[in-house]
């Protein structure tokens, strides 16, 4: 008998096996599978419940992954030899109820067990990303969920061009854009989307250039449109998120009222000079909290709203909260940290300083409060000053 | 009698000569507003409406809360508190 024989025996009879059967009950009484397969072997299918974790990585990750230590783990490979090292290396870390699946995927596939082809990384994502996917808070996992994602960002403007070069740079599949401008050379100061050789030419053609040019992997679809009460569904239809970059208070108020309909997280920001705030609105989402209009019910009227046009923004300040933007996008999409949800994020750039400011959901809110019908949409423009 | 801090957000400064921040001494946020009010009435007319009601794209929070939460204009204040004004802004 070999030494490695030899050690396969001991550690069979020390950790323990079950059928891919027993495992897929034990999966049902809360055990945990763990697919410990290389990527390319993942790529051909894994269970559906499995959290993948190739073998190299286990001992390193495991733990943020599972920290109770006293979980039932079901350890599983393509026959059922590296699982048994696998869980050993997971017993020598503490975890005290280690079983291998004895046959591996092979069986598992043989007894019509649930499993899927998920999505996965190629060569080139995996050295693109390689730095987002070593943290554990993302991984290969995340990786995939951002690239099957779509965020719809409303404005190619001072608050949209950073938020989508990071989300195009961070990988997220689809990004929409809607915008019905064409770049002004005044743009150029704070719109880092687009360059002086676009001047002249519509935001989204030169927005999806930028972006193209910077990951040829995402998708980015221009929606040369005005959003109005009776196109804003329609738009918003397929998408995950929503990042508001827009420049006046009637599209803001629309965007608002269709993501509570369509119970879509909004993520906010807004720039005033030397002044920028950030927020999550998302009633029907996980963490509840209040809508856009909880916090202003209603747009001021055109003398005391001015735009940016007429007083000027300092070119970083939307690049800061752009950027803030997309953070919340991307923690949203991956499920992961504390959306600013309940929070509103300001920034004074002048003083350099941040505050927070809670913000409640307005129990009298009739847009995102009420059981009762939801307003119909209003168009603003008719009696409101566009910025 | 409470010595607080009013903020001012840039939007409303031209209304305050320009200032970021203003002291006073006020035992309730209408208080507060009546005493700035006498001095910078511009201002406070942006803040509420004539009828003394918060319009509605500004808010007041008082420590770090919305004073709808608390008890509006009659939220109490105490020494230090800073009192912030944010009005909605539209820019991107």
């Amino acid at each position: 008998m070999s030494a490695r024989e030899r050690r396969l025996k001991e550690l069979r009879e020390e950790i323990g096996e079950v059928t891919p059967a027993e495992a897929n009950e034990l999966v049902d009484q809360g055990g945990l599978l763990i697919d410990v397969r290389e990527p390319e072997e993942i790529a051909e299918g894994s269970p559906t419940s499995a959290l993948r974790i190739s073998r190299g990585w286990l001992e390193l990750q495991i733990e943020r992954q599972v920290p109770d230590t006293d979980r039932t783990l079901l350890v599983l490979c393509s026959g059922g030899t590296r699982s048994l090292f696998a869980a050993d290396g997971l017993r020598r870390l503490g975890y005290s109820h280690v079983r291998s699946v004895s046959g591996g995927f092979n069986r598992w596939k043989d007894e019509g067990l649930a499993f899927e082809i998920p999505r996965v990384l190629d060569a080139d994502a995996r050295a693109r990303y390689a730095r987002q996917i070593s943290l554990p808070e993302i991984g290969a996992e995340g990786q995939a969920r951002l690239a099957g994602s779509r965020v719809l960002l409303i404005g190619a403007g001072g608050l949209g061009s950073p938020a989508a070069m990071y989300l195009a740079a961070a990988g997220v599949g689809t990004l929409g854009i809607v915008d019905h401008d064409t770049v002004d050379r005044s743009n150029l100061q704070r719109q880092i989307l687009h360059t002086d050789a676009a001047v002249g030419t519509p935001k989204v053609e030169s927005a999806r250039h930028t972006l193209n040019a910077l990951n040829p992997g995402v998708e980015v679809l221009g929606i040369e449109e005005h959003l109005t009460s009776d196109n804003i569904e329609r738009i918003f239809e397929g998408y995950d998120v929503i990042v508001d970059g827009s420049d006046n208070f009637p599209t803001r108020y629309l965007v608002n009222d269709a993501c509570v309909r369509l119970s879509l997280p909004n993520v906010h920001g807004a720039v005033f000079r030397f002044d920028g705030q950030a927020s999550v609105f998302w009633p029907g989402g996980p963490h509840g909290g209040p809508c856009y209009r909880c916090l202003y019910p209603e747009p001021p009227p055109p003398d005391q709203a001015p735009s940016c046009a007429e007083a000027g923004v300092m070119g970083v300040l939307p690049g800061l909260i752009g950027t803030l933007q997309a953070l919340e996008a991307l923690k949203i999409l991956l499920d992961k940290g504390q959306p600013l949800v309940g929070r509103l994020l300001c920034f004074d750039g002048l003083g350099g300083e941040f505050r927070e400011l809670r913000v409640r959901q307005d129990p009298a809110c009739a847009w995102c409060a009420t059981d009762g019908d939801v307003p119909a949409y209003i168009d603003y423009e008719r009696f409101c000053a566009a910025g | 009698m409470a010595e607080v801090t009013l903020r001012i957000p840039t939007p409303l400064q031209p209304y305050a000569n320009g200032n970021g921040e203003l002291r006073a001494e006020a035992g309730y946020v209408d208080e507060l507003l009546e005493r700035i009010g006498a001095e910078h009435q511009a201002l406070v007319q942006r803040i509420r409406t004539r009828d003394g009601q918060l319009r509605p794209y500004v808010n007041v929070f008082v420590r770090r809360t919305d004073i709808r939460e608390l008890q509006g204009l009659e939220t109490e204040l105490h020494d230090g508190d800073e009192v912030i004004v944010m009005p909605s802004v539209a820019g991107g």
